[in-house]
Order: structure tokens, then sequence, then C-alpha cells
């Protein structure tokens, strides 16, 4: 149990940095996701938290205490691979014990402790059995198990439901966020998935080329995402290119927007949520946008329409209730609350 | 493809390797087993019947035991120091990353492609009693030592060519034990020796056992090296059929001992594979 606290950690390869300077904090007792895609980093801040990649630069804590240099036998935490990375020549039971076995803990002891841990995940009746006659599910259960049955004081868990399909993949979220409340430890979560990060965390990191963008909660990540990488990274979102002028803020065309000025003159986006657009109502008060339908699905519970504005840019908009009669073609005007949009710095070159 | 079709095709596609070793293979070494029940007359050569004194000489003669012993000693020694040499050699050209891989394996790997005489030429220039180890060894202030036709030198030569073999079924075994596994050992707990001994060793034991057993047959088939590194001072069991078969002109004899050999190797493989497993139990228990 402790909280983890890096101070300026970098790591770079020759001339190419994987992750530039970091501070961050985490909480003790806290689910942490760190979100990113591929090259983002993440993966890597994390090795470095495990022992696995040393440093170039900076300095990792664990429960205050400054295992920067200690090896990665040393560190007390647990560690889940996508990979499983089971030991394939010893038994489930065997494969959870190894950690016990390793701090020298008396044979009885150690084979209770293991077979609790089963317990926990579920496999308490798979222990005689070798990894590989066991679904990937369950062999990612018994990594689970191993990694906490040591009682790490964090749990290192990098992509560990990259494996598996979809319809486990939901239900071994439902089981990895109910084995956090028990165990109450730390768990340090990295996946590429917004909607896993999404659904675990408490706090999630956004990385994308060797840094964080935004440190924040699910919901405040999803509603006022900082930039127009995170606003696309988690979830949809449109994203108008325009320019910030002292009158406010207007599409390409010179339209303005109505949306009070913000932030510094200049190039800016602007970005809203599909689910947060709507066709317009006679008298609405949100801001106005007209446009003609260039495609529209019906997807059972909503219909996903996207329209050209007038002003030039296509967005996309999620209609709970949409007539019944609409189609490609047809002119309409979508309105959203200004309240329920971003203004953004002009886009970076982050895809 | 329904089943019986596809049987038919298997059987036209495996016929010419199966005819293959059938001819060249199953057929001599038959041929072999019935020679070595034939009598020898000098001067005739050999003439059919049926003796097992041949096999009786060989397995009771304090001189051909001795050998034997010799054999043995010498198998299971070059075996030992390449799978000790080679086990690391391998770990370390899968695991490290570095620029230049490449060569130190080609290097590594080079003996295969280098002509034997140029080889023998090699051993004889480093072991010979003025030959370069010898003089190194003379340069710092230690005795010299007998390497050429001496069973040291023989072993050495013996090591020297079981190495790329050896490297080959290890440098596959680690490459099939994922990093991932080992920091699994070291997160929890295992120090990167425990983590290679409990972990990493045990999964290589069929990578082992094949080198192991290549390396057995280097030194049981590779009479030339022996003949040309030990002379007639070491005198391993291939050197005295080379013997039989080309001065004595003992053919049954020497048929004798090529399927006592063979007979005892095969007998040290099953050995090998039992303790490998064991070794394997052994760990994950």
């Amino acid at each position: 149990m402790a909280q983890v606290s890096l101070t300026g950690l970098a790591k770079s390869y020759g001339p190419s940095a994987a992750l530039l300077p970091t501070d961050l904090q985490i909480r003790d007792g806290e689910f942490f996701t760190l979100l990113g895609p591929s090259g983002s980093g993440k993966t890597t801040l994390l090795k470095m938290i495990g022992g696995f990649v040393e440093p170039s630069a900076g300095r990792i804590e664990i429960g205050g205490r400054d295992v920067t240099d200690l090896p990665a036998h040393r560190r007390n935490l647990g560690v889940v691979f996508q990979s499983y990375a089971l030991f394939p020549h010893m038994t489930v039971a065997g494969n959870v014990a190894f950690g016990l076995k390793m701090r020298a803990m008396a044979a009885a002891e150690r084979d209770r402790r293991a077979l609790a841990a089963l317990d926990l995940v579920g496999l308490a009746d798979f222990a005689g059995r070798y990894p590989a006659q066991l679904s990937g599910g369950q062999q990612q259960r018994v990594a689970l198990a191993r990694a906490m049955v040591i009682e790490p004081d964090v749990m290192l868990l990098d992509e560990p439901l990259g494996a598996l399909d979809l319809a486990l993949r939901k239900r071994m979220q439902r089981e990895l966020r109910e084995l956090h409340r028990k165990l109450g430890r730390t768990f340090i979560y990295v996946t590429h998935d917004q909607d896993e990060a999404l659904t675990l965390s408490d706090r999630i990191a956004v990385l994308a080329d060797g840094m964080i963008r935004q440190l924040d909660t699910p919901q405040a990540l999803y509603d006022r995402p900082s930039s127009a990488f995170v606003a696309r990274f988690l979830g949809d979102s449109n994203i108008v290119t325009g320019t910030m002028s002292p009158d406010g803020f207007r599409l390409p065309d010179g339209t303005s927007a109505g949306i009070a000025p913000a932030g510094a003159f200049g190039p800016a986006s602007l970005a809203i949520r599909p689910e947060r657009l709507r066709l317009a109502i006679p008298g609405d008060p949100g801001v106005q946008f007209a446009g003609t339908v260039s495609a529209l699905t019906f997807r059972g519970a909503f219909v996903a329409l996207s329209v050209r504005l007038t002003a030039g840019p296509e967005v996309d908009a999620t209609l709970l209730n949409a007539p019944s009669g609409l189609s490609v073609g047809d002119s309409v005007t979508l309105a959203f609350d200004p309240a329920d949009a971003r203004l953004l710095p002009a886009d970076e070159a982050v895809a | 493809m329904t089943g019986p079709r596809r049987s038919t095709l298997a059987i036209f596609v495996l016929a010419p390797g199966l005819f293959f070793l059938a001819v060249f293979f199953v057929l001599p070494v038959l041929m072999l087993m019935q020679i070595s029940t034939w009598t020898f007359t000098p001067g005739a050569l050999m003439r059919a019947g049926f003796t097992l004194e041949h096999y009786a000489a060989f397995l009771t003669d304090p001189f051909y035991l001795g050998k034997l012993a010799l054999t043995a000693r010498v198998a299971l020694v070059t075996t030992i120091v390449t799978l000790v040499l080679a086990l690391p050699l391998a770990y370390w050209l899968v695991r490290a990353r570095f620029a230049g891989k490449g060569l130190i394996l080609g290097l590594v790997l080079s003996p295969l492609l280098t002509n034997f005489v140029v080889l023998v030429f090699a051993w004889i220039v480093l072991m010979g009693d003025n030959g370069a180890i010898n003089q190194l060894l003379r340069a710092v202030g230690l005795p010299a030592a007998k390497l050429l036709y001496s069973e040291t030198g023989v072993v050495i030569a013996l090591v020297h060519i079981s190495i790329p073999y050896a490297l080959i079924p290890l440098i596959a075994a680690v490459s099939q034990v994922g990093d991932d596994i080992e920091a699994a050992a070291m997160s929890l707990g295992a120090s990167p020796w425990r983590a290679f001994f409990a972990v990493v060793l045990p999964l290589c034991g069929a990578g082992l056992g094949a080198a192991a057993f290549v390396t057995v047959s280097i030194v049981l088939s590779g009479f030339a090296f022996a003949l040309f590194v030990g002379g007639d001072s070491v005198l391993i069991v291939p050197l005295l059929i080379w013997q039989q078969v080309s001065k004595t002109l003992n053919w049954p004899f020497a048929a004798a001992m090529s399927v006592a050999s063979l007979v005892i190797m095969l007998a040290i493989l099953a050995l090998g594979m039992w303790l490998a497993r064991r070794l394997g139990q052994r760990v994950s228990a």
C-alpha cells in the first residue's frame, strides 16, 4: 500500500526520447491509468516503475522509499503482463506460490496463501493444472493471483486484457474493478483502450509523444479536454478549426459561431461531442449551424448523422430522437449549448 | 480435401525421403548388425555365420573396456563443457541488444563453414608444444601443457567443433523463453541468477537435450578430429573402429563395436532426456 511519486523521470534511447522528463503523483489506493497510443511512452513509464527499464534521469519513490536504483526483484511490486508470462513448466499453484517461495516462506503457509489467492480469482479448482490447459481469461486470472499473493505495495498492469476478446474483456474489467476495491492497493494500469480507461480508472494520465498531455478524472477528461488530441482520443469529438477574433470564435468562412472571445486571438479549435449536438427547434437558445445531411446511419438506439456545414467543415451528431423522414441531402440546423463546447488552442501536430 | 486423399498425398510426398532413409540408413544398419555376427578369419576378411564373440571381446577385454570408459569420459566432458559454454553464449546472443551481434554470431558459427583441413591446421598451430597456447602460458610464467596428442587437446577440439552445432538448438530454446517470463520472475522477487536457474534453464530443457545429443553424436562419429589431434594416444572407440576397418581389416569386429556404440549412445540419450524431465519437475515442485 503506497503512493508512487515520480520526479523528472525520463528515458531516451540514443537521440530519441521515449519519455520526456515527467513528474507524477499517484495516490495510495488509487486506480491510476496511463492511456495513450503506441509509442506514447506509457509502457516505458510502467517498466521504469517496475525496474525493468533503467531511467535516463529522474527519481522514483514508492511509499516514500527511493527505489530508483533498486533492482526489480527488491521493489515488491505485483506485475501483470499482456502475455500473462506464466511459467509453463509449473502448475497453476506453483506459479502463484513462486513469489512466496522467493520470500522463503514455509511450504504449508505458501500453499495456503496461494490457494486463497486462487480462490479470490475463482480458480481454486485449477491449482493442479498447467497454464497451457487454461483459457486466456483463466491464465490472466492466474497471473493476477500470482502478482497479488506477494502483497505488493503497488500493482502494475501492462495491457492485461489486450489479448482477450471483447466479451471477456468487459467481464474482466468488472472483475479488476472489484479486485481493486477488495485489495485496496494502488493499481497502475497501462492501456491504449480509452473505453477501458474510462470504465476502470479513478484518474487517467493521457500520454502522447513521450509526455503527459492531461491528467484528470475520467469525467473531467471527457467533459473538459485541454487539447484536440485528448478530445479525439477519449471518445468521439468534432474538432472545428477557425479563428478567435475580438468579437468571438469564427468559422473558416468568417461566420461567427456565437461563442464569446476567450484565450489568445488567432487560430483556435472548437471541440464538441456528437451527443451534445441536436437538431435546432424553433426559438432554440443554443448556438446554431446550418448545413446539409451528408450521411445518416440508423444504429438502433440512436441515429448517427454527418452534416456538411454551410461554413465548410463536416460534423458528426448522435441523435436519440431523429425525425423519421430525415434523409441524406436534407437541409438541417444543428444546435448546441455553448457550455458543452470546448475552445482549444490551435490543433497540434498529434494525430 | 477428404481424409483418404490427404493420406495418399502424404505418402507421395514422404516416399522419396522414406526411400532414401531406408536405402542409406536402415539397410546399412541392418547389414552392420548382420556382419557383426559373422566370423573373422585373417586373410579371408569375413565369412557368413553366427557368433557373438566380437561383442564378447569388445565388452569383456580390459583393453577395450578401458577405451570404452575413455570414450564415455571424453563424450561426457565434451558435452558438459560445450553446454556450459554454449548456453550463456546463446542467452547473450538472444538477449543482448548491440550493433555487430550478427558479426559475432557469424564468427561463432564459422567452424560450420570451415574446411576440416583448415580446422585441423588451426588446432595444431594453437595446441602444439610450441603452439600459440603454450607460448602464452610460458609468457606468463606457467608451465607448458601437453595439448596435442592428449585427451585435453581432443576435448578442446571436440568442444570447438561442437559449440556451433549446440548453439543452434540453444538459441532457438532461449528465444522461446519470452522476456516477460524472466521479468515476471524478477518482479516476484527472484534475483536475475535465480530467475535464470528457476525459469530460463528448465524451459531450455529440450534445447539442452538436443544440444547434448548433437555433441555426443559428434564425439562418437567424428573419429577424424580425434585422429589428427589425439593421434594414437587418445584411442576413443570411433578411432578403434576405423583402425579395424582400414588396417586390421576385421570388419565383423568393427561392426560389433559400431552396433555396441550405437546402443550405448541411445541409452545415454534416453538417460539425458529422463534427467532433463526430472530437472523440469524438480524446479516446478
